[in-house]
């Protein structure tokens, strides 16, 4: 059945139908709200929030980009998440070693059974330093980078989502690349071989 | 590598428009060219490629679990989904609070008309007293010439003249009223001025009271009929002498105080046929329906801020 139907079905008060859009985006919506706020838990209820709210109003939705308009939802929560954690900032529970008092790598880091434990693990390099690159990043630089750059999002889409000109998109994506391209240099010996700069490889 | 900071902001913007294939065919061939041309310009680029190249191979985290929504869930959502009708609840409220604000705006300007009304009437009527005082001087000349055409009534009719001259002098100068108040009482009092009973009349010899003395005092060998509406205002008691006021007013008297005393005639007669609370016929209108507008005015306003007030103690519920 074509996305088209289900979002009919589901505007018309089928649970079933928006549950099926449910799993089609999920992990998308999950993943930009991880990579937007940093921490999976923040990105759980940021996600699920997003998800009660496309339900409650997915009678407004009049066509167009089904995956734009959720997304905007999300980036919305992802946002009112943000806003929250200034007003009340938190304490990490990371697991940290008494003696040395550095963090432990998270479980969940490692808790994905798909790939090798060395893949795990290059990917986990990666992963860290990606992440870290980007919470070093300026909110709405951050929102854009993750569309553009790690979610592959045509421009078109991020103007829709994000509701700014695509001027201001093109911009905004721009530097965000050129100080993400500064924070991974410093990264460049942790990384995998297959991901360090080599200057004639990469074009 | 190569220092790729000295490039400017429209080159890392252009390179990064270049990564995106957003470039014209032109635009992209001064890129090829300056990339040839300048080795930094290339690293910037190849750097470039590189974070992107990073950024896509991010791996991608696996859901905790479904976000699917249960049963419960959703009925939990439409329950918080209904401050809509809570809004559209406070809607209704603000509309009522904006009926009851027009009836009151409606309500105040129909309150507010005859004072404009009343307004214009004030300056048609400043131009009154001149030609009543005119009016008076030719009756004032047309009792003088009856004195002449008839000399037997001529102590009479210079009498009339000097009355009807008098409540202007008066007017004018109280200082002056009050001096002929003393000089002129004990001759008028006894012919024109009726005593209340029991207080005595002016050097009483019997000591009766003014019961004897009223009587007679009417009876004067000279009928003057006119007499008692010229009377000047002090000689006469006010429940006895409703004419009188208003021929002080007609006389001219004070200028300032003409307006005044007939706005406040205007406070009980319907005097203008476009007053909405009179009748073309001058009948005076019951002086209930002002009370009834003030209550209006008031109840209404009340009324709107009321449901102005609920309609944003609902909001703020939401």
């Amino acid at each position: 059945m074509d996305e088209l139907a289900i979002i009919q079905r589901a505007q018309q008060g089928d649970l079933d139908a928006f549950n099926q859009l449910v799993l089609t985006y999920q992990s998308l919506a999950f993943n930009v709200a991880f990579r937007i706020l940093s921490d999976r838990a923040e990105a759980d209820d940021a996600t699920q929030t997003a998800f009660i709210s496309a339900f409650t109003k997915i009678d407004h939705f009049q066509g167009g980009s089904f995956r734009a308009w959720l997304m905007r939802i999300v980036t919305n929560a992802c946002y009112d998440e943000l806003r929250r954690k200034k007003r009340r900032p938190t304490v990490e529970l990371e697991p940290t070693d008494p003696e040395s008092g550095e963090e432990f790598d998270s479980p969940s880091w490692l808790a994905d059974d798909s790939v090798s434990p060395e893949e795990a693990a290059e990917l986990t390099e990666l992963d860290q330093a990606v992440q870290h690159c980007l919470e070093n990043l300026p909110e709405d630089f951050r929102v854009v980078a993750v569309m553009v750059d790690i979610q592959g999002m045509d421009y078109q889409d991020v103007c829709e989502i994000v509701g700014t000109p695509l001027g201001t998109i093109k911009s905004r994506v721009s530097r965000a690349r050129q100080r993400l391209q500064q924070c991974l240099q410093q990264f460049q010996e942790l990384l995998p071989l297959k991901f360090r700069f080599q200057s004639n490889k990469v074009i | 590598m190569m220092d790729t900071k000295r490039l400017t902001y429209r080159e890392w913007q252009l390179l990064s428009d270049f990564l995106d294939g957003n470039l014209s065919e032109t635009r992209k061939l001064e890129v090829v060219e300056k990339m040839k041309s300048d080795s930094g310009f290339q690293e910037a680029y190849q750097q470039l490629v590189w974070t992107r190249h990073l950024l896509r191979n991010a791996p991608e985290h696996r859901v905790p679990h479904h976000f699917t929504l249960t049963r419960q869930m959703a009925a939990e959502a439409q329950a918080t989904a209904r401050p809509v009708n809570i809004t559209r609840f406070s809607l209704r409220y603000s509309l009522a609070s904006g009926f009851f604000a027009l009836i009151f705006v409606v309500l105040l300007g129909v309150r507010l008309l005859p004072m404009f009304n009343r307004t214009a009437q004030t300056a048609m009527m400043e131009s009154v007293p001149a030609a009543e005082s005119e009016m008076a001087e030719e009756a004032a000349e047309d009792t003088m010439l009856e004195a002449m055409a008839l000399p037997a009534d001529a102590e009479i009719a210079e009498e009339e003249a000097l009355v009807e001259e008098e409540p202007m002098m008066m007017m004018e100068a109280p200082e002056l009223v009050e001096e002929y108040t003393q000089t002129a009482t004990p001759e008028a009092a006894p012919t024109q001025t009726p005593q209340p009973e029991g207080l005595g009349g002016f050097d009483d010899p019997s000591g009766s009271g003014g019961q004897a003395a009223t009587p007679t005092s009417t009876n004067t060998s000279i009928p003057t009929p006119t007499l008692t509406e010229t009377i000047p205002p002090t000689l006469t008691p006010e429940a006895d002498r409703p004419t009188a006021k208003m021929e002080e007013d007609e006389a001219g008297g004070d200028q300032a105080e003409a307006p005044q005393a007939f706005l406040e005639e205007m406070d009980t007669l319907p005097d203008h046929p476009e007053d909405p609370f009179g009748d073309t016929q001058g009948r005076r209108v019951p002086r209930g329906t002002n009370t009834w507008l003030q209550v209006g005015i008031i109840s209404s306003a009340a009324i709107s801020v009321l449901f102005l007030t609920l309609a944003f103690v609902r909001r703020k519920h939401r």
